[in-house]
């Protein structure tokens, strides 16, 4: 019984730990879609001039499942923090609203933001995933001298 | 009806509700629809010109229930027609209109924001003139039977005179499926008006028919002779000096010019030099011209060159 729920403790403290880093690395993936998005956006923009309906089309055909919250789409809880996702919000609203050189320098400017982000946001991830397992390890550690 | 449709389609939901109240025998005369701010919309037919109440009815008389469009709704309505994305359009607007779904076709006016001496975008947008754009299978065949199987010639007329219809159905008549000896065409659709290929939509301007979408008539008449082989190159509302120097560059190369041009007679296009100019090096072997507004497509005469 004692063992049971030893490894039950455990189990828990890890997978708490790996809930965590997996909260960390879809921030990540999400940030480094919105990038890429921009990227894309850009150059789409600089090359074909395409409105916002084409343009919208073509980033879902490529895979930019974040492109829906132009269209007003919740995108889902947890991808974006509160600044990023209002900031990503403002890109997209502005996106057909001024000339092609105007939306060309909207997307540098948000392209940088973004990517500042994503860098930060690696930055977080990393040292999350180092500590949460130390942590996570360390607690589970603890458990098994306490008990056994 | 399906061509009003095509006209309204874009515009804000308030005034596409409004409109959509009109009855289809109303929609089916409508030439014009236009936005001016803090003015009362207005709907011309060829003879008269309507005022729209805000309970979808049309109205000869200035009364009290007139929808008027303010300043706000004006640049909505643009934006709209622009499928929300100005830099899409900005190059056309900047020529003065949008391109709508079926050769629909929206003029709009605003401030000019100069740059280095020419108009760089508008802003403060205060016009829009949706014109509707209709097709007429066969209007084109009373004048076919003129031509004696020329196929150099200028269509002369008025604005509304019915020059865009008459080229689609010429387009249609000599690319044609059914013809049975089709000529490959080739259209310079500067202003997406002939064959409204570049939003999905597109008009059957034969089956033999190139279409050359956006480009300005003297690039897209250089690479039409150079690249596509036609044996008849259309465009529309010639009359630039770059337009006329493109097409007297092609003459001598086996391709024969069908042409518009504004005017109401031979006489008054004569008097523009760059036409003349086409006119007297042998570009085009006959010239027609059009009634007017108030006879789409027919012809007041045809003059052998």
């Amino acid at each position: 019984m004692k063992f049971v729920l030893v490894f039950v403790i455990c189990f828990a403290i890890i997978g708490a730990a790996t809930r965590e880093v997996k909260k960390q690395k879809q921030k990540t993936n999400c940030l480094d879609q919105t990038v890429r998005l921009i990227s894309f956006v850009s150059n789409d923009l600089h090359y074909r001039k395409s409105d916002c309906d084409s343009l919208y089309e073509a980033a879902l055909l490529q895979g930019f499942s974040c492109i829906k919250a132009m269209n007003g789409e919740l995108l889902p809880e947890g991808c974006y923090d509160d600044n990023v996702r209002s900031d990503f919000a403002v890109f997209l609203k502005s996106i057909g609203t001024t000339d092609t050189d105007g939306q060309l320098k909207l997307c540098e400017e948000y392209y940088q933001r973004m990517s500042d982000y994503l860098e930060a946001q690696r930055d977080v991830e990393k040292n999350k995933t180092q500590v949460d397992f130390a942590v996570s390890l360390l607690g589970a550690f603890c458990v098994v001298v306490l008990f056994v | 009806m399906q061509e009003f449709l095509n006209a309204i389609s874009l515009l804000p939901e308030k005034y596409k509700n409004i409109l959509k109240l009109l009855p289809e025998e109303q929609c089916g005369v409508i030439k014009e629809i236009r936005f001016r701010v803090g003015e009362a919309v207005t709907l011309n037919t060829s003879r008269n010109i309507y005022y729209l109440t805000d309970s979808g009815r049309l109205s000869l008389s200035y009364c009290d229930g007139v929808l008027r469009t303010d300043e706000k709704e004006l640049q909505e309505i643009v934006f709209m027609l622009c499928r929300r994305s100005l830099h899409t359009y900005q190059d056309m607007l900047v020529k003065g209109y949008v391109p709508l779904y079926g050769g629909c076709k929206a003029g709009v006016g605003g401030r000019a924001v100069m740059r280095d001496g020419s108009i760089y975008s508008i802003s403060a947008f205060n016009c829009v003139n949706i014109r509707i754009a209709r097709e007429y299978y066969g209007c084109a065949s009373p004048l076919l039977e003129l031509l004696d199987d020329c196929t150099s010639f200028l269509i002369v007329g008025q604005p509304m005179s019915g020059k865009t219809t008459l080229l689609r159905d010429l387009c249609r008549y000599y690319a044609g499926g059914d013809s049975l000896s089709p000529r490959k065409v080739t259209v310079v659709d500067e202003r997406d008006e002939i064959a409204s290929r570049s939003f999905g939509y597109s008009i059957d301007v034969g089956a033999n028919t190139d279409v050359l979408t956006l480009y300005p008539k003297p690039v897209g008449t250089e690479i039409a002779v150079r690249t596509l082989s036609p044996d008849v190159i259309v465009l529309d509302e010639i009359g630039t000096e770059e337009e006329t120097r493109a097409l007297l560059s092609a003459v001598n190369s086996g391709v024969s010019f069908i042409a518009t041009a504004h005017g109401s007679s031979y006489e008054e296009v004569l008097r523009r030099p760059n036409i003349k100019a086409l006119i007297n090096a042998g570009v085009f072997k006959k010239v027609v011209v059009l009634w007017g507004s108030e006879k789409p497509c027919c012809i007041k005469e045809i003059v052998s060159l």
